[in-house]
């Protein structure tokens, strides 16, 4: 992971911005590309276009690390087409599953802290790995609303086990964190100390809302105050490549996008 | 026995493949002149212009008349100027200080606000007029990428033609003088393999306006720019920077926005006759027409809107 290039703050993709990035593509470092959207040859050369005018992410949703029935091997090979057209530095997904049985759920649902789950996603990390040769792999950290009976270790016991366990490097989701440490009582600062912060490579920043008690990641805010921080507490004590802004919902004029990335940007610049 | 002494039948026989032959040879040589230089990697396929190379592009792709056109485009759509009945009109300085023009665009702007209202056309000619130097700078910029043919090239492209159409032509039109001479009039089929061959050479071996690298770099503009294209279409984005490169990269014709001043520079029909109507002078057509020789026409459509310029 040592040799990763870096690439400063960006965006997460979507359609609606695709002429903003070409338009500001001076002012963003990178954008991040869900494989899982990329629909067709289209699709496909949609997202070379856009490589070319800023470096491309992919960031996958939809793989299911998490699952013990294996990998699609339908998603596996769409993963494989568009990171050998796209040539990405690296490629991330969660630690999570969204399948089971067989059954798509639909959302990104948390595994059970048990070493069982460890070596579930080790094998799948393996399968991926023997589709994308020599692509570095980070996985992310996710939001859990709840935790599954049975634990065997803490979430960042978990998170360092398996980057142990598959050599991946960690796309740390901060705002993740601030949400899991509002929903589940525990000092976020303490949770990053426990992490390996020497493999943390990426950063993803995203704003969320409180409803019914819970604090939801729904990336349809801003970036809050305390994701912020957070950052700024963590670049100076990891080699982070990116920052990513995420937005999925409640879309905002660019503009406010590009401020967020400036700051991050600026966040990054005094850590270098 | 020379060549013009054969008897025609047996001439044909002979200038058939001779004709090819020097015409196949001569676009070899011409695809060889053409060379394949290697522009600097921002006029590569995959490097995205900035909004301030739409004069560049759309000389690229018809000229400096399609330049000038692209100018005007700007500025319409920037608010310095309007169209209305064809003639164009500057519009005052808007309080709020507009998006800003480059050097170029702002020479375009004096030299078409400047004075009383004009035809879209004198606009046009004004603007190829007063930027005629600054043009002439784009055209050495673009040719020095090997986007453009030098005058060097073109030359040789041309001499290269010239000796083609003296090799063929010149030796048909000697056997119809030759036949006519002796008393022959059975010269029609030779006369029609001349004019084939003509305008074979006409098509085949004239200079184009752009090299395979300026072609390789337009067509991947006009596929990077496509979906712009469509948003503008639909008017979902209004910026008059992003409106001029899609005006340089597919013709006004193709903008809806820039609709009025595409029909505005287009030549006027000539008024029908009969009674006292007042004659049509709308057009129907929107190509915005392309010039220099061989050049793209610019987005040739019919109706509203077009998919791109045949580039």
């Amino acid at each position: 992971m040592a040799e990763l290039p870096f690439f400063g703050a960006g965006v997460s993709y979507r359609d609606a911005w695709r002429w903003d990035v070409v338009r500001h593509r001076d002012a963003l470092g990178v954008v991040e590309c869900i494989p899982d959207n990329i629909a067709g040859e289209a699709g496909l050369r949609d997202c070379v276009l856009i490589a070319q005018a800023v470096p491309v992410l992919l960031h996958g949703i939809g793989l299911s690390l998490g699952s013990a029935g294996g990998l699609d091997p339908d998603r596996v090979r769409h993963v494989a087409r568009v990171v050998e057209a796209v040539e990405p530095p690296w490629f991330s997904e969660h630690i999570a599953f969204t399948r089971a049985g067989g059954v798509e759920i639909g959302h990104l649902a948390p595994l059970p802290f048990t070493r069982e789950a460890v070596a579930t996603v080790a094998a799948n990390v393996r399968q991926l790995r023997a589709a994308l040769p020599g692509l570095p792999i980070l996985l992310e950290n996710i939001a859990y609303p709840f935790s599954l009976p049975g634990a065997e270790m803490g979430e960042a016991e978990l998170v360092r086990a398996i980057l142990d366990e598959t050599d991946t490097g960690l796309l740390l989701d901060l705002e993740n964190v601030h949400a899991n440490a509002l929903n589940h009582g525990y000092d976020p600062i303490e949770y990053l100390e426990s992490l390996p912060l020497d493999r943390v490579v990426e950063v993803h920043l995203a704003g969320g809302l409180w409803q019914e008690g819970q604090y939801l990641d729904t990336h349809s805010r801003c970036v809050p105050e305390e994701s912020w921080h957070l950052l700024e507490w963590l670049i100076p004590r990891s080699r982070v490549r990116a920052v990513i802004i995420e937005r999925d919902d409640d879309l905002p004029a660019f503009s406010a996008l590009l401020a967020e990335v400036r700051r991050a940007e600026e966040v990054l610049c005094v850590a270098r | 026995m020379s060549l013009l002494d054969l008897p025609g039948p047996e001439f044909l026989r002979f200038f058939l493949p001779y004709g090819l032959g020097v015409i196949a040879l001569a676009w070899l040589l011409r695809a060889a002149l053409l060379g394949s230089t290697r522009p600097e990697g921002r006029w590569l396929p995959g490097s995205y212009p900035r909004e301030s190379d739409a004069v560049a592009i759309a000389l690229l792709r018809g000229g400096r008349s399609e330049a000038a056109r692209t100018l005007l485009g700007r500025l319409l759509s920037a608010g310095w100027i309007s169209v209305t009945d064809r003639k164009l009109r500057s519009l005052p300085e808007p309080d709020e200080p507009g998006p800003s023009l480059s050097p170029l665009e702002e020479n375009a702007r004096r030299a078409v606000t400047g004075g009383a209202e004009c035809t879209a056309s004198e606009a046009e000619q004004r603007i190829a007029r007063a930027l005629g130097t600054d043009l002439e700078d784009v055209e050495e910029e673009l040719s020095r990428q090997g986007l453009l043919l030098s005058a060097k090239q073109k030359t040789r492209l041309r001499g290269n033609a010239l000796l083609a159409g003296a090799l063929v032509v010149g030796l048909g039109m000697a056997k119809v003088v030759v036949a006519l001479d002796r008393g022959r009039t059975n010269v029609a089929a030779l006369v029609i393999l001349l004019a084939v061959f003509t305008a074979l050479i006409f098509f085949l071996l004239r200079p184009p306006l752009r090299t395979p690298a300026g072609q390789r770099y337009l067509d991947w503009a006009q596929e990077a720019h496509r979906g712009l294209l469509r948003l503008l279409q639909q008017g979902r984005r209004d910026n008059s920077g992003e409106i001029a490169l899609a005006a340089g990269i597919f013709g006004l014709a193709a903008i809806p926005g820039l609709s009025a001043l595409d029909l505005a520079l287009q030549p006027e029909e000539p008024q029908h006759g009969g009674g006292c109507g007042s004659g049509t002078s709308g057009v129907g057509s929107c190509s915005s027409g392309g010039s220099g020789d061989g050049g793209c026409g610019g987005g040739g459509c019919g109706g509203g809107g077009c998919g791109g310029c045949g580039g």
